[in-house]
């Protein structure tokens, strides 16, 4: 072989391998995540429970699994079931996230291509719900690395109106407040002499009374409000 | 012809007609005008009984009648009332030898469609043949027939009006009279020979003391679906009335809540008396009326809803000299919330207000939903301060930063995600999910995000890691978030420290 042959052929060689290397950094390029997975979610709601199937909708040669599902909520919550290998993470108000535990690929526990998975419950005292945003993350195993994520919305316990109400009455000469509001969830209840510096006087689950503190001398004027920690700006 | 009992009566045309319709000039205005119109006729004849030719004498015939026009509401003449009398006197005696007497003075329409009756009372039959009382009917010309129909004699033709033109001057009394003749019909034939002229008379008075109450329009700020007139209660209102030409005259207006969003009245006996070219022009807002915020105050804001508040929707009454009209009525349009100003009014409702000041939103700021999670509210539409973008560049950056995990330092998940846990919220939803901030929440005006990271993970030394929330997601959305306006971390409304356990969003305003 002639070496202008070789050369020839090298140079193609390298032409052909600098090519299939720019497809690649074009690949690389475009964002894996630009496309969510496609997946979606069911509910069945049942007196306090609600029950939640995720679905993989991609086609059975994907290479992304599901294994992650954000669950948005606004009532008071406890998560009480999770599928065999994921666990969750909540603040019992706002949101639970599931993940799945195995952390070897390739993933058993992880949900796959044409395949749904229920077993998500959460409990709730409140009997209302709402629409609210729920997310479902892969792992993509052709890369073994975090795949794209599915974002929707889905119904979810909500709390109807989360608005403490405090009504004041006498009993036995003491002043009582009576609160109430969003029975599981916790309200704060702050006391002040000048609207401006508020101190916690109680927190507590609504239905509950305050019997007002009294010092002596008694304050000229002392000010309450009972606050729901959770709400929002 | 008649035919009674077998016995020929020949009847002939018996009558000519009436009358005059007015109608206005072009451009003229309509008022109460009434148009009377008089005609009557004279005749005399005789009857003849049987094929022999009998003729009884001292049959005299009367006939007088009334039209009542008046202008309706397009100006167009119509006719409101019709009077008809015919009167018959005479006697004689029948071929038998009975005598007989036209008896009765009916009285009847002739927009009835059934005919004069005429009876005649034989007296005292003493022929094979008892008359009895015997009915008599008048054909019009038209449809007489020979032999007649039995039983039907004469039907007045329904419209035989003569036309006549009147211009009726717009300002003041005046009156239109005139008449005109009308030669009845000298024809003598067997039987009834019918002689003699009708006289029509005819008068149009006008009377400037009535006045033809009607609302002419209304107007807001906006209007939707052609006529529907949409506003929020801080809005001027007007609305028009006409009554005539006259000035000075009193007209009472009233102002009604059609539905819970506001029920009940919010104005009433509201004078406003007509200009010189007779309009009456009534201008209100519903925030000036202290039953109207207070009411809103009271039911719709205390609480909140997650549920879109009903539009505000408002009835008009004007009264005049006795006239009462509506605004429904009027066809002119109606006053009615759309969707954009139903959510207008809860900022007005809330009295909602930016460190600039008070703030309602313009109805160019009210966008239909974006799509996703943006709208947290309950319309289909919603403020949105380029949100969308913003959250765009939030997630940029977002995924473009570097992490530790477990000591180990490397770019954050290309795929890593993103939840808009809550956009836009209009004041009542804002409310009912127990916001501290029911007037000023940067949600309401669409210049806020809550966000929340979804969780991602890495890969280290070939295992599924899991990133850490609280510690480094939460953290990396922050500084992300800040890139676009102030961001913080929250418990629910509660400012926590970056990576406190149970932060469940960032907040981020513009």
């Amino acid at each position: 072989m002639s070496s202008g042959k070789q050369n020839e052929r090298m140079n193609k060689f390298f032409r052909s391998r600098w090519l299939l290397f720019v497809i690649a950094l074009c690949l690389f390029a475009v964002p894996r995540n630009a496309e969510a997975v496609q997946a979606h979610v069911e509910v069945a709601a049942s007196d306090t429970n609600f029950t939640y199937t995720i679905f993989h909708d991609e086609d059975p040669g994907s290479a992304l699994i599901l294994s992650a599902f954000e669950l948005q909520l606004d009532a008071p919550i406890q998560a009480i079931q999770s599928p065999p290998g994921w666990t969750f993470q909540t603040d019992g108000a706002n949101y639970v996230s599931w993940i799945s535990t195995n952390d070897t690929p390739p993933f058993p526990d992880d949900v796959l291509p044409g395949a749904s998975l229920s077993g998500f419950v959460v409990q709730t005292l409140v009997a209302t719900m709402d629409t609210n945003a729920c997310a479902i993350a892969s792992s993509d195993l052709s890369t073994t690395n975090a795949g794209s994520v599915f974002t929707g919305s889905v119904l979810a316990p909500s709390a109807p109106t989360l608005n403490p109400g405090v009504a004041l009455s006498q009993n036995a000469g003491a002043l009582q407040l009576s609160v109430t509001g969003v029975t599981g969830f916790l309200y704060i209840t702050e006391g002040s002499t000048n609207l401006v510096n508020w101190a916690p006087v109680t927190t507590n689950s609504p239905p509950f009374v305050i019997t007002i503190p009294t010092t002596n001398p008694a304050p000229p004027v002392m000010f309450f409000q009972t606050l729901f920690p959770t709400t929002r700006d | 012809m008649l035919n009674l009992l077998g016995k020929r009566l020949p009847v002939r045309r018996f009558l000519a007609l009436v009358l005059l319709v007015g109608v206005l000039a072009p451009g003229a205005r309509a008022q109460k005008i009434t148009a009377v119109a008089n005609a009557s006729w004279t005749y005399s004849g005789y009857l003849v009984f049987g094929s022999s030719g009998t003729e009884e004498d001292n049959l005299n015939v009367s006939m007088y009648e009334q039209v009542v026009e008046q202008p309706d509401t397009n100006g167009n003449w119509i006719v409101v009332s019709t009077n008809y009398n015919i009167s018959v006197t005479g006697n004689g005696s029948d071929p038998f030898g009975d005598s007989w007497t036209w008896v009765g003075n009916p009285t009847d329409s002739i927009n009835d469609g059934a005919g004069v009756q005429l009876e005649f009372d034989d007296s005292n039959p003493t022929h094979p043949f008892d008359f009895g009382w015997v009915t008599l009917y008048l054909f019009p010309p038209e449809v007489e027939t020979d032999p007649p129909n039995a039983g039907t004699l004469f039907s007045l033709p329904l419209v035989n009006f003569a036309q006549d033109t009147f211009t009726v001057a717009t300002n003041g009394a005046v009156s239109v009279s005139g008449s005109e003749t009308t030669n009845a019909i000298p024809e003598t034939a067997e039987g009834l020979s019918v002689t003699g002229t009708g006289t029509v008379s005819y008068t149009v008075t006008y009377d400037p003391g009535s006045t033809k109450l009607a609302i002419v329009s209304v107007q807001t700020p906006a209007a939707v679906n052609g006529n529907q007139n949409t506003f929020i209660s801080s809005d001027t209102i007007t609305v028009k009335a006409t009554v005539g030409n006259q000035g000075g005259i009193p007209v009472m207006w009233s102002v009604n809540g059609l539905n819970s969003a506001f029920p009940g009245v919010l104005l009433t006996n509201q004078m406003v008396n007509s200009d010189a070219s007779g309009n009456s022009t009534f201008s209100f807002s519903p925030a000036q009326i202290g039953a109207f915020p207070q009411f809103r105050k009271s039911n719709f804001t205390k609480t909140g809803s997650r549920a879109p508040n009903q539009p505000v929707n408002f009835e008009v009454v004007a009264q005049a000299q006795g006239q009462t009209v509506t605004l429904s009525q009027s066809g002119v349009g109606t006053l009615q919330q759309d969707d954009i100003d139903t959510l207008r009014q809860e900022y007005v409702d809330y009295v909602t207000f930016k460190t600039s000041g008070p703030y309602t939103p313009q109805r160019s700021d009210v966008v239909p939903s974006l799509a996703g999670n943006y709208n947290g509210g309950n319309y289909g539409v919603q403020l949105a301060v380029h949100m969308d973008t913003s959250f765009a560049a939030i997630l940029q950056a977002y995924q473009s930063a570097t992490i530790t995990v477990n000591g180990v330092t490397g770019p954050m998940p290309p795929a890593a995600q993103l939840l808009v846990k809550s956009g836009y919220r209009n004041p009542q939803r804002n409310k009912a999910i127990g916001s501290k901030f029911p007037q000023t929440s940067h949600h309401m005006f669409g210049g806020a995000l809550d966000l929340k990271p979804v969780p991602s993970w890495v890969r280290i030394n070939g295992k599924r890691v899991w990133v850490d929330m609280d510690q480094v997601l939460f953290p990396v959305l922050q500084q992300a978030a800040a890139t676009q306006g102030t961001a913080i971390s929250e418990i629910g409304s509660k400012q926590v420290d970056l990576g406190t356990p149970g932060e469940n969003h960032i907040h981020v305003e513009w």
